[in-house]
């Protein structure tokens, strides 16, 4: 593959599409463009002529979908039939019995996507080690392939009791299924989720069959459309796991895509973690306006998690670990009857957004304090596209919080960024101290159109020592995409072989996992060059039930492989819970692979001297701090160069974002482009008084 | 209507500002985030699967007056059953002689306020300039405790002393230093020796997670600032809670329920609750209980009794509400000594989930005439445990397979019940999967599906119960068990059907087929299968008046036969499935 590849990535949120464009030569551009809903190409092929590309000499065109998402979210999704072992056709709407919402008397259980009646029984089964104790009996999947075909149901989806052990029973039952109804899309659980638990490979296997038809047409519009514009190269389809699958791919295995909505961010944060000579460690927090998700690179490495929720059902798939909560800068902040005050996670979203913006928006939200508190330019939001109303924003503080309280609209607007940034302050803490990670150890890398403005005072709160804003903060995540290589993860069960496992044995497994993973690669991505492969294993303590993951060295690396696996549980073990049992023997639950295909990467730009004149202020206004206002300097970030900085209190302003710098914090524009804070000595929570 | 008990301060949000309320809402999301922790420390450095899949543990942070500052429970049953664990150890010894470091432990139900012997409570003070300030305590249910069965799980048991090793409230660890015969002499009176250490460790890690975490509060705010906020958090949710009481109609409502036996006779157990709503204050008066048993199936100790109204009390009022010492406040408890409801020495009461799921229900029931809305119909039972165990053959190793189970849900007003759902009295607790019982168990489970018709029929139905057949694979193994309603059917409201009953049926198929429900340590042959089912839920209103199409749907989904549909429902035959196309 040519240095020189152009790459366009897409990312489609509600309101906007971002598109940014690698030439190829090191410039990149980005911009943004209504998003169209009701044909998602025709937005998308308005960003492809606005930024410049031509679409004959791009070599890929990157793209991160929700469609499969939306498509269950709204319950849009063909009629599913499954085809399970005898005695468990229930399983998939038993669940896993438990009740999130303990004392509520009045809940829900949710609609299985599969009616009972098409959740048909065969008799085969497998046992724990994957040995055939009832063959299949094809008659048997002959008369439900038939009655699935009277009934018109062309997706099947098929999930067998221990098939994560062995999938010979499955591929059986897929084989007559085809020679029976050739048109029916089938998916097999062995082949989307080789992991046990019966519940949650059920779902996952019911997802993928429901949302199949739909990746299948959405893609085959896309590429068309595409064609039309003489497009030769790729469609590459983000992954939730941080990297991209090619096109046919995605039809097999839309699944993998549902959780991919917000991990352009965790990518683009991945890029910048191990762009410096010694790999970073970053906690990621994008705000926008309805939502801020969190997560955790450790040293150049995504943290993910093996199994993901799409309202009540678990999406079993390796994924990138990514909390949220509803907080952004439309969450709306109320006093209620009883005197507590609440911010989120109800959001006045873009419409009306909030009340500075004019559109009829008359609540209270955290917008509007950051205005008040003078953090925000209103004639500077969104680069001066939208003019903010201050008044309006004063009036909604006045009414739906100052006035209840008897407080001054200013000592209002400051609880408002106080009790905000306090729920915030409890996601991080879950996300880092509740895993097990040393807030010491990370900088806080902050994006999204808010993220930069409350950064700090979390970062104070937490203990974090440095705080870092990307260049383009609110085209960030598109920025991840563009930089995703192409990635598979592989996992196995080994749980059955207990602890008397031999290394050998495991060194084989990996082997395996690893040589099919290259040639997948290699088949779907032809040309990539670097093709790297990541370890990861689950042990615990015999006895135990939960177990952890750890990454392993990769094949050839130093240390015999179950030996390095041990010593490195045992740490986690002692970092996580206090305490490590180094004479009780230890399990290999399961093993996973990650297959990478490395990108060459488009260059990242680096600031010229030239492009600012240092570090001084554009101007000035007044910010409030500790219970009045004071005259503080504010910044054009493009006037930033490299080596230029300033001490806050101060804000540093971009068309897409804006950044508060506390008093005592201090900023240096560093040669990537990136903002570097550092936070003074740790001390409590953030903006309070 | 009235307004008595309201707290004057917070009708007028801005009246009086004593307390910042947004420095409250700060502090109030790290106390959640404390106790929070814990609770994820222990279950993920726990060895049980009842710790790690039933959450059957709770973390809580107190006042050394017993108040709860804030608790995070992992079952609904352990809600306000933490803070009683405090005054036995503060009996035995003195605020003044405790130190840092100090662990204290407790599980005896007479002397120590005990849930039952398998929960063990773990309680640590915490010191700002050598004062205790707060104590973090945790519960965790520990799979073996001793006991003359299996799992301690056994409903006929006689006494206190057959249920398991008593602890009474007992220091563990002085200035950080354990006491190893303490431990040892507790560990080596139970059958699952490391498994019980493993989750004990778990629990002094959360205790030790909590006593960081304190440091960092209290290293930002003093206990002046912290305490008026933790006043202020009582009484804002006081005031939330006292509105919603305040909603039921003035009066005394009695509810009745039936425990289908005690474990040891036949003679079923009579629950009567008299519920008297004045204004926003609520009291629950067990006084007309009869005297307690003999059998471990037919009590609740006081403080189970106390959990169990608290529990309901929150269903019906504040389900969503934070758990804090402001929302008892408007409820009160009266017992009489020596009953089924306040049980006592030499009392027992391991399998106390009956008693408990009846305790709740008779509130239910109570008040279901005046708030129909708030309320739901005849659960299908408490807690279903069942623990197998024997030897694994394929290590020699004992093993224990323990799992509370679900069943049907009853209806309610608007809804029908839901099928297949863990009881009352559990909560966000997971089952076991199949594959992975069969992975770590010498057990091959051939069948787990919902039981048609098992739901009480009516305009809203109930939920279905669930049927588990387990082939047993090892020689010698034993069954204990203590299923609820295998004899009073979950009762349906307002003209509806009941539910099914629960049973449980050893040797299924085979000549010896029997039907135990309540059973300690029986025996069962390896190759014999094990059916376990849980019953169905309670319907809500006359079933003649239910949706046709619904009923239709019903049977089209096999949740309710044809027979059913056309006698309890009164479906015209003609509208089955399948008829008009004939």
């Amino acid at each position: 593959m040519s240095a020189q590849a152009e790459r366009l990535a897409i990312d489609i949120g509600g309101t906007f599409t971002d598109v940014v464009f690698g030439d190829g030569s090191g410039a990149i551009s980005t911009l943004k463009v209504p998003t169209t809903p009701e044909d998602i190409t025709v937005g998308i092929l308005a960003g492809l002529q606005k930024v410049g590309a031509a679409p004959a000499s791009l070599e890929a065109f990157v793209h991160g979908t929700t469609i499969a998402l939306n498509a269950l979210l709204e319950r849009k999704t063909p009629e599913v039939g499954l085809i399970t072992t005898s005695g468990f056709r229930d399983v998939l709407e038993i669940m896993r019995t438990n009740r999130s919402n303990m004392y509520d008397l009045q809940q829900e259980k949710p609609v299985p996507l599969v009616a009972r009646q098409w959740r048909r029984e065969i008799g085969a089964r497998m046992d724990y080690q994957g040995r055939s104790v009832v063959d299949v009996d094809s008659d048997e999947v002959r008369a439900i392939a038939r009655d699935f075909a009277a009934a018109g149901i062309r997706a099947v989806a098929v999930c067998l009791l221990h098939a994560y052990a062995n999938a010979e029973h499955e591929e059986v039952v897929a084989a007559v299924l085809r020679e029976e109804v050739p048109a029916a899309s089938i998916s097999l659980s062995a082949d989307v989720s080789r992991v046990w638990r019966e519940f949650e490979r059920t779902s996952t296997t019911v997802s993928n069959a429901a949302t199949k038809p739909i990746v299948s047409t959405y893609l085959e519009r896309l590429e068309a459309s595409l064609a039309a514009q003489q497009f030769a190269g790729r469609v590459l389809i983000m992954q939730s796991n941080g990297g991209v699958m090619s096109a046919a791919d995605a039809r097999r295995r839309p699944v993998a895509t549902l959780m991919s909505g917000p991990v352009g961010g965790v990518t683009g944060a991945t890029e910048l973690a191990r762009s410096g000579e010694e790999r970073r460690s970053f906690v990621t927090l994008d705000i926008g306006g309805t939502s801020a998700d969190v997560a955790i690179i450790d040293r150049g490495e995504p943290v993910t998690r093996s199994v993901g929720h799409i309202g009540a059902w678990p999406v079993m798939v390796p994924m990138v670990d990514i909390e949220s909560i509803g907080a952004g800068g439309g969450s709306i902040a109320r006093v209620d009857e009883f005197g507590g005050l609440t911010v989120g996670p109800e959001s006045a979203g873009a419409h009306p957004g909030p009340a500075c913006y004019g559109h009829g928006g008359t609540e209270a939200t955290v917008t509007d304090a950051n205005l008040v508190l003078g953090r925000i330019n209103p004639s500077y939001f969104l680069g001066g596209e939208l003019d903010l109303d201050v008044e309006a924003a004063r009036a909604a503080i006045e009414r739906s919080v100052a006035t209840p309280y008897g407080m001054s609209c200013e000592e209002a607007a400051q609880g408002i960024v106080t009790v905000i940034n306090s729920n915030m302050t409890r996601l991080l803490w879950e996300v880092m101290i509740g895993r097990g990670y040393d807030p010491r150890d990370f900088s806080l890398l902050a994006f999204g159109g808010a993220g930069p403005l409350h950064a700090c005072e979390l970062a104070a709160t937490l203990g974090i020592r440095e705080v870092a804003v990307p260049g383009e903060p609110g085209v960030f995540s598109a920025f991840g995409i563009l930089m995703a290589d192409a990635r598979h993860d592989y996992e196995r069960m080994l749980v059955g072989a207990g602890p008397g496992l031999a290394s050998s044995t495991l060194e084989a497994a990996f082997v395996e996992l690893e040589d099919a993973g290259r040639d997948q690669i290699e088949a779907e991505h032809a040309g990539y060059g670097d093709i790297g492969t990541i370890r990861g294993a689950e042990l615990r303590y015999v006895g135990q039930d939960h177990p952890l993951s750890v990454e392993l060295p990769a094949r050839g690396g130093t240390g015999e492989v179950l030996s390095v696996a041990h010593g490195r549980f045992h740490d986690k073990h002692e970092r996580l819970y206090g305490f490590r049992r180094d004479d009780t023997p230890i399990e290999l639950v399961r093993i996973q692979v990650s297959v990478i295909g490395r990108i060459t990467r488009p260059r990242l730009p680096e600031l010229g001297g030239e492009r600012g004149t240092g570090s001084e202020p554009k101007g000035a206004r007044p910010l409030y701090l500790d219970g009045r206002f004071e005259e503080c300097p504010i910044y054009d970030r493009g006037q930033l160069s490299p080596g230029g900085a300033l001490a806050g209190p101060a804000v540093v302003e971009e068309p897409g974002s804006t950044a508060y710098v506390p008093p005592g914090f201090r900023l240096v524009m560093s040669q990537d482009g990136t903002m570097q804070i550092t936070c003074p000595a740790p001390e409590g929570e953030g903006g309070e008084q | 209507m009235t307004e008595a008990g309201m707290p004057t301060r917070e009708n007028h949000p801005g009246a009086e500002r004593e307390v910042d309320p947004v420095t409250r809402e700060v502090i109030q999301n790290r106390l959640i985030s404390i106790v929070r922790e814990m609770s994820v420390t222990i279950e993920r450095a726990a060895y049980s699967p009842i710790i790690f899949e039933v959450k059957d543990f709770s973390s809580v942070l107190l006042r050394p007056n017993g108040d709860v500052v804030a608790q995070a429970e992992g079952i609904p049953v352990f809600l306000g059953a933490m803070q009683q664990t405090l005054p036995p150890v503060l009996a035995r010894y003195p605020l003044e002689t405790m130190r840092p470091g100090d662990v204290y432990i407790s599980n005896d139900p007479h002397t120590a306020n005990g849930t039952h012997k398998n929960d063990i409570n773990v309680l640590r003070p915490f010191f700002v300039d050598g004062e205790p300030v707060l104590f973090s305590a945790n519960k965790a249910h520990w799979t073996d405790i001793g006991a003359k069965d299996p799992g301690s799980w056994s409903p006929d048991a006689a006494n206190t002393y057959q249920e398991g090793v008593t602890v009474p409230a007992l220091r563990l660890y002085r200035d950080g230093e354990v006491n190893e015969e303490l431990l040892e002499m507790i560990l080596a009176n139970t059958r699952l020796r490391e498994n019980n250490y493993g989750d004990f460790m778990a629990q002094i890690s959360a205790a030790h997670t909590a006593e960081i975490r304190l440091q960092e509060l209290y290293a930002r705010y003093t206990p002046q600032e912290i305490d008026p906020c933790v006043d202020s958090m009582f009484d804002y949710i006081e005031a939330k809670v006292r509105a919603e009481v305040a909603q039921v109609p003035d009066g005394t409502y009695t509810g009745i329920d039936y425990v289908d036996s005690d474990g040891v006779t036949d003679e079923p157990v009579k629950i009567v609750v008299r519920v008297t709503v004045d204004g926003s204050d609520i009291t629950f008066d067990f006084s007309d209980c009869e005297p307690q048993r003999w059998g471990a199936n037919g009590n609740a100790h006081l403080v189970v009794t106390e959990s169990s109204c608290r529990v309901a009390f929150k269903c019906l009022f504040g389900p969503n509400l934070a758990t804090n010492q402001g929302f008892y406040r408007p409820m009160k408890i009266r017992t009489k000594p020596g009953t089924v409801t306040h049980a006592l020495y030499p009392a027992p009461g391991t399998t106390f989930d009956n008693i408990s799921r009846s305790i709740m229900e008779a509130i239910f029931f109570a008040l279901a005439p005046v708030i129909p809305e708030r309320v739901a119909a005849g659960i299908f039972g408490g807690v279903q445990a069942m623990a197998i165990a024997g030897d694994d053959p394929r290590d020699g190793q004992p093993y224990i397979h323990f799992m509370p189970y679900a069943g049907g849900w009853g209806a309610r007003q608007i809804k029908d019940g839901m099928n297949g759902l863990c009881p009352l009295i559990n909560g966000d607790n997971y089952n076991i999967p199949c594959e992975v019982t069969e992975t770590k168990f010498p057990l091959l489970v051939e069948r787990y599906e919902l039981i048609d018709d098992s739901g009480g029929a009516g305009e809203h139905r109930g939920g279905l119960g669930i049927r588990i057949d387990y082939r047993v694979l090892s020689e010698n193994a034993t069954v204990s068990a203590s299923l609820g309603r295998f004899a009073f059917r979950p009762p349906g409201l307002f003209d509806a059907g009941d539910g099914a009953v629960n049973s449980l049926l050893l040797n299924l198929g085979s000549d010896e087929e029997v039907n135990r429900p309540l059973v300690g340590g029986a025996t069962v042959d390896k190759g014999s299968v094990i059916s376990h089912r849980t019953g169905g839920g309670g319907g809500f209103g006359s079933a003649r008046t239910r949706d046709r199409g619904r009923v239709v749907a019903d049977v089209e989904a096999g949740y309710v036969s044809a027979e059913v549909a056309v006698q309890d429902y009164g479906l015209d035959p003609s509208l089955l499935p399948g008829e008009a196309d004939r």
